[in-house]
């Protein structure tokens, strides 16, 4: 039951990071420039 | 100190080796052999050395000027506006550069916008397209800014690099290190050289440079221009063709890696599934065997996929090498963890399973998509080949009486160059001595051969067919019809076409959610799916990751461009770009100009009606002579008839024409007007006994011309320009196409509908004036036509420009075809119905790649993601996954190479 709890916060969070690295904050540079 | 103006040495007064005296002033040198140098040619030397100091002075005034722009701007706070004001306007003023840079190792769209981001992201790049099917990069730059090496150096940082050429040089009479340092200094000054070595030792220097922006020949006049002579030398292949070079050596890398990647990927194959093929021996089925096995293709065979994924990653960028790094280290990890801690796995009650077959089947599969597809785009770019390989490697020229054999590049402007029955026309130019019948169906397209007598014009390349003849050489090297032709398909393959932007849209989007729905198929798998759910997470996560690859995507729309514009050149018609060819599906409204467009331009007199007693020669030499000054080819026609006629000419005073209406000038003391019944008008003279029979002309088709003397009605003159062979047989299959066909011209109404008439057009546009063509296709765009204007003359380019695709006719002038996005190298107009079904079949292969490549996508994701399972048991291998991924951009290369063998029936 841990481990799936584990595995669903940490995928959660990864999707957040992986949109958040490839879009907003490259959009956010994209508009620096 | 002193400077040695050969090699650029700084020496002493007193240690000099050898002085001279120069016109009363004396010059040291650092050896014998620079003083030797220097007193055969002085002024060469003194005239660089002025240039130079030249240079440097300007560059350090422009430098105090902007220092002192600068101090200016701080201390005038309060009106930085003003104060601002000169540096834009240096900005604006200065000149941006292209630059075209080949790149090796892109697989997918993707690996274009990483490239691209960090190509927009260097200070100085005004504009940076990078085309993935070309695998070419095109820099707009403010070389005052920006260096190609900066580029360069982005490609690389990106995990990319740039396809470069080299060559080594023997170089004679490099003595000293300053001489290397002068020849570096020179060679690194040429635009197009990336890298310049020079060896003492060796005598040579290694060039590494752009063969996009320079060549063999430009390389050598660096090295000259310094003092310094190149010797003789056997240019290598490399040098004939070095982007073919790259592409090979490329594709023959891949190759081996892909051998080697097969045979250990099968061995792994094989020892991870024992259970089917009891008899592979037990030692191959072992966990640590398959690890070492599986280790060089996870990391050296796959490692492009690393340096692509990480070059991305820097740019804040995904593609499909992110997804086959993470999808096949997942796999390749997990197996790693069951080979070292499988105890972890049987405390969690699971056998410890291993993926190592699927990590490098994945990569090997992977890898022989590229292969196949590497194959197919050089296939793509077959017609740029043929073009090449016409370009004829020597040239027999006459120089000081003796006809000799020279390379090519070596024809000069002027030079007398021998051609011989069965020989390629090595250069451009015009024949001065023989006659023949050369066949230019490589360039033209028109497959019955042409004559050229004395005086005309010969192409480069072009065959000779029958009689020997000599020629003079008027355009070489770069500027040949058919390095012409090769740059503007050579650009024209690079474009980007408009439909193309959805796909770069979606692709810069796709990989990142692809990446999440891939986390998200592990997650769920994870805690809903049946046991072990470790083992179906991962293996949905790999197949997720590895069947959703943008590549076909990013193929789909660039292949079909070149192919299709490729086709184009075989067939005599260059498409400026994939915008052009993408617009000219849409048309509905072709406009035609008259006159050398749909007539020959070659107009005759037909008919000569005289009044007031005069008598027709009388008429006819008083118009030829006002005529004389004209360059109108109505008054050609004229003057061509009086010298049939060998009436003698008179020089014409004050010559004025009017545009659009007609001339008049003063010839043997008598005011001469000629021209339409408007310009009789407005001088007020009585036509009223020629209007009849002038109608009548019109009506025949032909154009009236009147006539006046002394400001009296004189004669009529009918002249009629015939229509092409081809024209009614073109129109009739522009409208078979169902586009509407006008005609645009100066003539009268009358005039113009008959012409209209015999060419079977609807709608004619008469009495235009050659400024007011532009606003008649503007009128007609404003009624929401798409217009294709066609055209030859000077008079036409800004309709050219204006419509909505320019049609220019090839036997016309360059400015049209500048103006112009579409020219037809053969004169015939044929070849307007022909582009458009170019165009139409050409965006039909786009469509149809494109939904295959988003249909690849759509449907392969929920199956890979295991969909399927609950209702059918079905779950998409990870390998099977990968096969697919390769198939779906080798099927798409492979749609748009159908292009290759469409018969343009037009």
């Amino acid at each position: 039951m841990l481990a799936k709890l584990i595995v669903t916060v940490f995928g959660v969070l990864l999707i957040v990071l992986v949109n958040w690295y490839f879009f907003f904050s490259r959009r956010k540079e994209e508009r620096k420039q | 100190m002193v400077k040695d103006l050969v090699c650029g040495m700084e020496i002493k007064e007193q240690e000099a080796a050898a002085s001279s005296i120069y016109k009363g002033k004396e010059y040291y040198f650092c050896s014998r052999t620079c003083k030797k140098k220097f007193d055969e040619t002085p002024e060469r030397y003194i005239e660089s050395e002025e240039r130079e100091d030249d240079e440097s002075s300007s560059e350090e005034d422009d430098e105090s000027l902007s220092e002192e722009e600068g101090s200016s701007l701080e201390e005038d706070k309060p009106q930085p506006e003003i104060e601002k004001k000169p540096v834009v306007e240096k900005v604006d003023k200065a000149k941006s550069e292209r630059i075209d840079l080949p790149i090796v190792g892109m697989s997918c769209a993707s690996c274009a916008s990483t490239i691209q981001r960090g190509l927009t992201g260097i200070n100085g790049v005004e504009k940076a397209n990078v085309n993935f099917a070309t695998s070419k990069a095109t820099v707009l730059f403010q070389p005052q800014l920006a260096k190609p090496e900066d580029f360069i150096s982005s490609v690389r940082k990106s995990g990319y690099e740039v396809g470069t050429a080299s060559l080594e040089l023997p170089i004679q009479g490099i003595e000293c290190a300053s001489c290397v340092q002068r020849i570096e200094k020179a060679l690194l000054q040429t635009r197009g050289v990336v890298k310049a070595v020079v060896n003492l030792a060796t005598a040579k220097a290694k060039v590494e440079y752009l063969p996009s922006e320079t060549d063999l020949e430009e390389i050598k006049r660096a090295v000259e221009s310094t003092g310094y002579k190149v010797l003789e030398f056997e240019p290598s292949e490399e040098v004939e063709d070095p982007e073919r070079m790259v592409r090979e050596k490329e594709y023959k890398k891949l190759k081996t890696k892909f051998i080697v990647g097969l045979a250990l990927g099968l061995f792994v194959f094989l020892g991870s599934s024992r259970h089917w093929f009891p008899w592979i021996p037990s030692f191959l089925g072992n966990f640590f065997v398959l690890w070492i096995l599986a280790t060089p293709v996870q990391f050296w065979i796959g490692w492009q996929f690393y340096k692509g994924a990480w070059g991305a990653f820097k740019h804040r960028n995904a593609d499909m090498n992110t997804l086959i790094a993470v999808g096949t280290s997942a796999a390749y990890l997990y197996s790693v963890v069951a080979t070292l801690f499988p105890s972890f796995f049987e405390a969690a009650g699971m056998k410890p399973d291993v993926f190592f077959d699927t990590s490098a089947l994945i990569i090997v599969l992977i890898l022989f998509g590229r292969l196949l597809e590497a194959r197919a785009k050089g296939q793509t770019s077959e017609a740029i080949k043929k073009l090449i390989g016409l370009r004829p490697k020597t040239a027999r020229v006459i120089r000081k009486t003796k006809e000799m054999d020279i390379p090519v590049e070596e024809v000069l402007v002027g030079d007398i160059v021998v051609v011989r029955p069965g020989e390629r026309i090595p250069v451009d130019g015009t024949v001065k001595e023989g006659k023949s019948a050369v066949d230019e169906s490589m360039i033209t397209g028109e497959s019955i051969p042409i004559k050229k007598k004395v005086g005309d014009e010969v192409i480069g390349a072009t065959i000779n067919k029958t009689g020997s003849f000599k020629f003079q050489a008027t355009k070489v090297g770069k500027n040949t019809a058919l390095a012409q032709i090769i740059k503007l398909v050579q650009d024209a393959q690079g474009s980007k076409a408009p439909i193309q932007r959805l796909a770069d849209v979606i692709s810069g989007y796709f990989v990142p959610i692809v990446i999440s729905v891939a986390i998200a198929t592990f997650v769920i798998w994870f805690n809903f799916g049946p046991f072990p759910s470790l083992t179906f997470a991962l293996l949905t996560f790999v197949a997720v990751m590895i069947i959703a690859c943008p590549c076909a995507l990013g193929l789909a729309t660039p292949t079909a461009v070149m192919v299709g514009t490729g086709k184009g050149a075989e067939n005599g018609i260059l498409i400026k770009g994939g915008e052009s060819l993408e617009t000219a599906h849409k048309l509905d409204t072709i406009v035609f100009d008259k006159t050398g467009t749909l007539t020959k331009g070659e107009p005759e007199i037909t008919d000569l009606v005289s009044v007031n007693a005069k008598s027709e020669e009388e008429i006819l030499k008083y118009a030829a002579s006002a005529e004389k000054v004209s360059e109108h080819p109505l008054g050609e026609a004229i003057i061509k008839s009086a010298m049939e006629r060998k009436i003698e000419l008179h020089e014409p005073k004050d010559f004025k024409a009017i545009e659009g209406h007609g001339i008049e000038a003063r010839v043997d003391g008598r005011n001469v007007i000629l021209g339409n019944i408007k310009l009789m008008k407005d001088r007020g003279i009585d036509i009223k006994d020629l209007e009849k029979k002038a109608e009548e002309f019109a009506g025949e088709g032909k154009t009236p011309i009147y006539v006046s003397l002394d400001g009296k009605s004189a004669g009529l003159i009918a002249v009629a320009d015939p229509l092409k062979e081809s024209s009614v047989e073109a129109l009739e299959k522009l409208k078979k196409l169902g586009l509407k066909v006008v005609m645009l011209t100066g003539d009268n109404r009358k005039t113009a509908e008959a012409i209209a008439r015999k060419a079977g057009i609807d709608e004619v546009l008469p009495e235009v004036l050659p400024e007011d063509k532009v606003h008649e296709i503007k009128r007609l765009q404003s009624e929401g036509r798409r217009v294709a204007m066609v055209g030859d003359g000077i008079n036409d380019a800004p309709a050219l420009a204006q419509a909505d695709v320019g049609i220019a006719i090839g036997s016309g002038t360059d400015v049209a075809m500048e103006a112009s996005d579409i020219t037809l190298i053969k004169g015939d107009l044929k070849g307007v119905a022909s582009a458009i079904e170019l165009s139409k079949r050409t965006i039909r292969v786009i469509k149809q790649n494109l939904f295959w490549a988003f249909f690849y996508n759509i449907a392969g994701i929920p199956v890979a993601a295991g969909v399927l399972y609950p209702f059918f048991g079905i779950l998409l291998n990870p390998i099977f996954a990968s096969a697919a991924m390769a198939f779906s951009s080798v099927s798409v290369v492979s749609n748009s190479l159908r292009l290759r063998r469409v018969k343009l029936r037009s």
